[in-house]
């Protein structure tokens, strides 16, 4: 037995435990059936046949078992009924996921804010947030995050995320104690197969921006110099519950713009060679000076000129932060 | 999503692509110096006596692929340095060049992020006596010649 295939049977086990007690307090009939294919389940794991389609005996894909450990049969076997449910379930959820994400382009004090959010399918696993303030003097917080996987589990996994941190933001937290506080949530909520890696920003006032990064790849910052990354580093959200994370600081010049990214710009790939943090660097250096949305199209578009036509493999989120060029004055974060 | 701890030759091979291609910390890569360069600003030697931007970008290309030999095993140093005076400043002869540098980055960055880590203490030959040694030179080496190329290209462009 795979680890993957251990973790998952911990699971089912102590949800089949968490079934037969709710069964024996209130034996309704679809707790039952949902125990009965808990139980199937783990039955399949013991003699091996976990995975593997009932119909054709064909493996069904791990990436559909990994979002349902229940599944028996694979999609060529479901039946046409079975087929258009799952097709609505897929676009209700990508009609979810769509509703909560923020607005495409915001504008706080001195700041611009853009993002490009491009599922590789009906859903995304990447997680872009924007945290108003609730009081005044407190900081614009920005979240760009990445859960493990792709599809419908990994929407599941997005979701909490953008539930728990707003169930945060509220409470005044400082960076790290928010990133801090995310992950031990995370990780009581999802179990330790689970992670996101993430960025987190506070948006203060005269161009103070604090950085907290949990396993996210670097940030690229262009200012008049060049462009390059932002080093530093925590452990991804959900590994560890006691996991802590250190902020950033960055003093951002009017006009100066911060690139957040998620894996799938840098690590599309053609063949065996990768896009790579060189080029991406590069394309930003390019259109450093282009309005936020335009910035972030030709970024976009440089990632898809490198695949020469070829289909990324991942989602893809940019979010761009730039300080306006008409910003003056600097007052305490 | 790959593996969180970037390994020692990780981070050589992201200061390798990053010196070539972008995000340098000191401003533009070698490729961005490169970028809008043509035959004739690489013909053009407009410091008498110094070198052109073509037997820079011949020079350099020269040590990728001499640092290519060494990880591969070679023991003995070079019996030349890369520097050459093109036969040919063609502009295909230029555009050659070009991607021969690439090519020679390419396969580096290849080379250095299958290396073992272990490996980066080899004993090699030349003035740095470990690979680790050998590939900080070449970031160094990069840098370097990137500076010159910039200074090159305006001086050709003025001129």
């Amino acid at each position: 037995m795979t680890r993957e295939e251990e973790v998952v049977r911990e699971r089912l086990t102590a949800r089949r435990d968490r079934l037969a007690e709710l069964t024996r307090e209130r034996p309704e009939e679809r707790l039952v059936e949902l125990m009965r294919r808990v139980d199937a389940a783990l039955a399949a794991m013991e003699i091996g046949e976990w995975g593997v389609c009932e119909e054709c005996q064909e493996p069904i894909s791990r990436r559909r078992m990994a979002a349902d450990p229940l599944l028996r049969v694979c999609i060529e076997c479901l039946s046409e009924e079975a087929r258009h449910a799952l097709e609505r379930d897929l676009e209700a959820a990508a009609q979810i996921q769509r509703r909560l994400l923020p607005e495409r382009r915001v504008r706080h004090c001195e700041w611009e804010i853009a993002y490009l959010w491009e599922p590789h399918g009906a859903v995304s696993g990447d997680h872009v947030d924007v945290l108003r303030p609730q009081a005044s003097g407190e900081p614009l917080h920005l979240i760009l995050g990445d859960v493990v996987g792709k599809g419908v589990g990994a929407s599941f996994l997005q979701s909490n995320l953008h539930a728990l941190f707003h169930a945060l933001s509220g409470a005044q937290l400082a960076l790290p104690e928010l990133v801090r506080r995310a992950n031990r949530l995370f990780a009581d909520a999802t179990g330790s197969a689970s992670y996101a890696t993430l960025t987190a920003l506070a948006l203060g006032d005269g161009g103070r921006l604090a950085l907290a990064n949990a396993g996210h790849p670097r940030p690229l910052f262009a200012d008049a110099r060049g462009v390059r990354p932002i080093e530093g580093a925590g452990l991804p959200l959900g590994l560890f519950g006691d996991s802590t994370y250190a902020a950033h600081e960055l003093s951002v010049q009017p006009g100066e713009t911060l690139l957040l990214y998620s894996d799938g710009w840098t690590e599309a790939a053609k063949g065996e060679e990768e896009y790579g943090i060189g080029r991406a660097a590069a394309a930003l250096r390019r259109a450093a000076h282009l309005p936020l949305e335009e910035l972030l199209a030709a970024c976009r578009d440089d990632v898809d000129a490198f695949l020469a036509g070829g289909r990324r493999s991942d989602d893809l989120t940019l979010l761009a932060i730039r300080r306006t060029p008409d910003s003056t004055g600097a007052t305490p974060f | 999503m790959r593996s969180l701890a970037q390994s020692d030759t990780e981070r050589f091979a992201d200061q390798l692509e990053r010196s070539f291609r972008g995000g340098a910390w000191h401003g533009p890569a070698l490729g961005e110096t490169l970028d809008g360069v043509d035959a004739a600003t690489a013909r053009r030697r407009p410091i008498p006596g110094s070198h052109n931007i073509f037997e820079i970008v011949s020079h350099l290309t020269f040590w990728l692929e001499e640092t290519r030999r060494r990880i591969a095993g070679k023991q003995e140093a070079p019996s030349e340095d890369g520097w050459h005076r093109p036969d040919d400043g063609s502009d295909e002869a230029w555009s050659d060049l070009l991607a021969d540098l690439e090519t020679a980055h390419r396969g580096l960055h290849a080379d250095v992020r299958a290396l073992d880590a272990e490996r980066l203490e080899d004993t090699v030959a030349g003035s740095d006596p470990t690979l680790r040694g050998m590939l900080l030179g070449v970031l160094q080496h990069n840098a370097y010649h990137s500076g010159q190329i910039v200074l090159l290209a305006r001086a050709g462009a003025a001129g």
